[in-house]
């Protein structure tokens, strides 16, 4: 017996569609009804209320680790974007070697953990670069703002975030063949003219993803500025984190990071309208009369 | 040499990957308003040579100049030349209109010069219906055209085309020869054409230049190219020819000719050195083959017909000398045959005109 193309289709994707609903689309929609329930004294009641979307919003805190969420979110993902164009351009353009591609992978193998422990070595008070300033005399104490602070948690996500980004701008950029920067050179391009008339705009679906991806892992990660943030460092996640292992307050954790995905959807909005608006991403093709 | 009218200007030019010698040695003049074609084998080294005309690669030895000007070092967006790619290479993101202006907008022309230069580009390829589709709801032969459209606007000394007719399919590909014929009577650009098929070369080319392995073999005329193949390769990558191994021997005259294993004696042409005693491959073309004598057909041998190939206009027969030796004569529709049968031998006729002979060694 031959299933249609559309049966077998629904087949082949039936065990992602049922695992996404199971642990992606429920969940989430629970996350959404819970931001709408109450709280009080540990105890969660159903509701329909905006009391959580209001203190969320009122709070001083959850405005300034916003603040330095999307702050160190912008920062990594423009960082590893601006890096990662290059490299990735070097390795499917020029170079082509897989093997760099897969140098690139390595970094994968060490723990998340790890790395993140490696940076506080680093930037600690009797971390390297303290001890190396202060042997050579550039400095008469460690400067504790290296540690604990928003820029060691950028560092460190830049780190941590870039070989995702490269991978990601790379696959963008694999989609594009060599012929097409040949002919907009041909007709009269330099190379960076063409990167940018040609390369980036039949690339933008790629590249959007890619700076997206960046900034919603950056944005959203609650660990390194746990571990790195000291008290100016701290960003949502960890709030968002700290409402559902700590203070049990569900629903205002859920307000909360409702807000945070309507703001990813926010900056996602914004980043395609500046990228139409300078040419980057080409305009949605409109079906014009023949 | 330059002459005066010469627009490409190539001197001992040499190209190495590495360490493959690419090509080696190339000289070649091109004329203003020629359509010379770059024809040979796949890996012979005529896309290598575009790509150093059009700028994408830089000659590793030797000269290269257009229009007078020494090319060496310089950007292919430097270069008055632009290219019609294998596969188009259409920028999908913009549509038919913009992709033709887009080496205009690079110049920043004004607006109203763009509009107009494009409109009249569109109209000589016949595609000003669909200025604003897409690449992708264009068919093989739009794109083509596009293509064409998009470089040739630019008015560029030379316009290179890299086998652009190999992605469509035949019936295409003969109207796409003669709008390309049409185009280049309407613009006077000079065309430099690349393919490895030698009926594109010889339907287009004012001058062929046949290449292998990286060399030059022979530049000619397609007509001189086709009737007087200067080596076994240049007769055997054009057109269809039968060979025949022969002996060089002295004819009682003094001359030099060649004998067959059968006997046969074949007089011709000897492009290449030959000397008394040199094993050789005497070439004759399948249609410079007769059944009957006349003035210029006075050499013959004995065969068998064995089999007819019927194409349609012509047939193909294969024959078979006594000896065992196989070959192709072509017949055109209607012409009075003897009938195809193994036992019965008849009498092949030849000029001496239409032969060659070749050193057997050499390929």
């Amino acid at each position: 017996m031959k299933l249609s193309a559309r049966w077998s289709g629904w087949t082949l994707a039936s065990p992602t569609i049922l695992f996404m609903l199971a642990f992606f689309v429920f969940p989430s929609l629970f996350l959404l009804v819970y931001s709408f329930w109450k709280a009080s004294s540990f105890q969660i009641t159903p509701a329909f209320q905006f009391d959580n979307y209001v203190r969320a919003l009122t709070d001083e805190l959850f405005w300034r680790v916003t603040f330095n969420a999307v702050i160190i979110g912008l920062m990594s993902a423009v960082v590893c974007m601006a890096m990662a164009l290059p490299v990735g351009y070097y390795l499917v353009f020029v170079s082509r070697s897989r093997l760099l591609e897969q140098i690139i992978l390595v970094t994968w193998f060490s723990s998340y953990l790890v790395r993140i422990f490696a940076w506080r070595t680093l930037l600690g008070n009797d971390g390297v670069i303290n001890t190396v300033l202060q042997s050579l005399g550039l400095i008469d104490a460690p400067i504790e703002a290296l540690l604990y602070s928003r820029f060691a948690v950028g560092v460190t996500l830049i780190h941590l975030y870039l070989p995702y980004c490269i991978i990601l701008v790379m696959t963008a950029f694999h989609e594009i063949r060599q012929d097409l920067i040949d002919a907009s050179r041909d007709l009269g391009r330099s190379q960076v003219g063409a990167f940018f008339s040609v390369v980036v705009p039949n690339a933008s679906a790629g590249l959007v993803g890619a700076f997206m991806l960046t900034l919603i892992m950056t944005m959203g990660d609650f660990v390194t500025p746990q571990m790195l943030g000291g008290t100016t460092g701290q960003t949502t996640g960890l709030l968002i984190a700290d409402q559902f292992r700590r203070t049990g307050n569900w629903p205002l954790g859920s307000a909360q990071a409702v807000i945070m995905f309507l703001l990813v959807v926010l900056i996602f909005v914004a980043v395609i309208v500046a990228g139409r608006t300078l040419g980057f991403i080409p305009k949605r093709r409109k079906q014009r009369a023949v | 040499m330059t002459t005066a009218d010469s627009i490409i200007s190539i001197a001992n030019v040499g190209k190495k990957f590495g360490t493959y010698q690419a090509l080696h040695g190339i000289d070649l003049e091109v004329r203003k308003g020629e359509i010379v074609t770059l024809l040979g084998p796949s890996g012979c080294g005529k896309t290598t040579l575009m790509r150093l005309i059009a700028g994408f690669e830089d000659v590793t030895s030797g000269n290269l100049r257009i229009g007078g000007k020494d090319m060496v070092g310089v950007p292919p967006e430097k270069r008055p030349i632009n290219m019609v790619f294998q596969r188009y290479a259409l920028f999908p993101h913009l549509d038919v209109y913009e992709n033709v202006a887009y080496g205009l907008r690079v110049r920043r022309l004004p607006a109203a010069e763009i509009e107009s230069k494009v409109r009249r580009m569109l109209d000589i390829v016949q595609l000003s219906q669909l200025s604003q589709r897409y690449i992708n709801e264009l068919s093989g032969g739009q794109c083509q055209r596009v293509a064409l459209a998009r470089a040739l606007v630019n008015e560029p000394q030379v316009l290179l085309m890299d086998e652009p007719l190999a992605a469509l399919d035949l019936k295409i590909r003969q109207t796409m020869l003669e709008e390309m014929k049409r185009i280049h009577a309407a613009t006077g650009t000079t065309f430099i054409y690349v393919t490895h098929d030698q009926d594109e070369a010889m339907i287009l080319s004012d001058r062929i230049v046949l290449l292998n392995k990286g060399e030059v073999v022979q530049i000619d005329e397609p007509h001189q190219m086709y009737a007087e193949p200067k080596s076994l390769f240049a007769a055997k990558f054009l057109g269809e020819t039968n060979l025949f191994p022969v002996r060089m021997v002295a004819m009682a005259d003094g001359s030099s000719g060649s004998v067959h294993a059968t006997g046969a004696v074949f007089t011709g042409k000897q492009p290449q050195p030959l000397k008394e005693g040199d094993s050789a491959l005497a070439s004759i073309r399948p249609e410079a083959l007769y059944f009957a004598a006349s003035e210029r057909h006075r050499q013959s041998f004995k065969a068998r017909i064995t089999d007819e190939l019927f194409i349609g206009s012509r047939s193909f027969l294969t024959a078979q000398l006594t000896n065992g030796d196989r070959f192709r004569i072509q017949i055109q529709r209607g012409t009075a045959c003897p009938p195809v049968s193994p036992e019965a031998q008849v009498d092949v006729f030849w000029s001496p005109e239409d032969v060659s002979i070749y050193p057997a060694a050499l390929t």
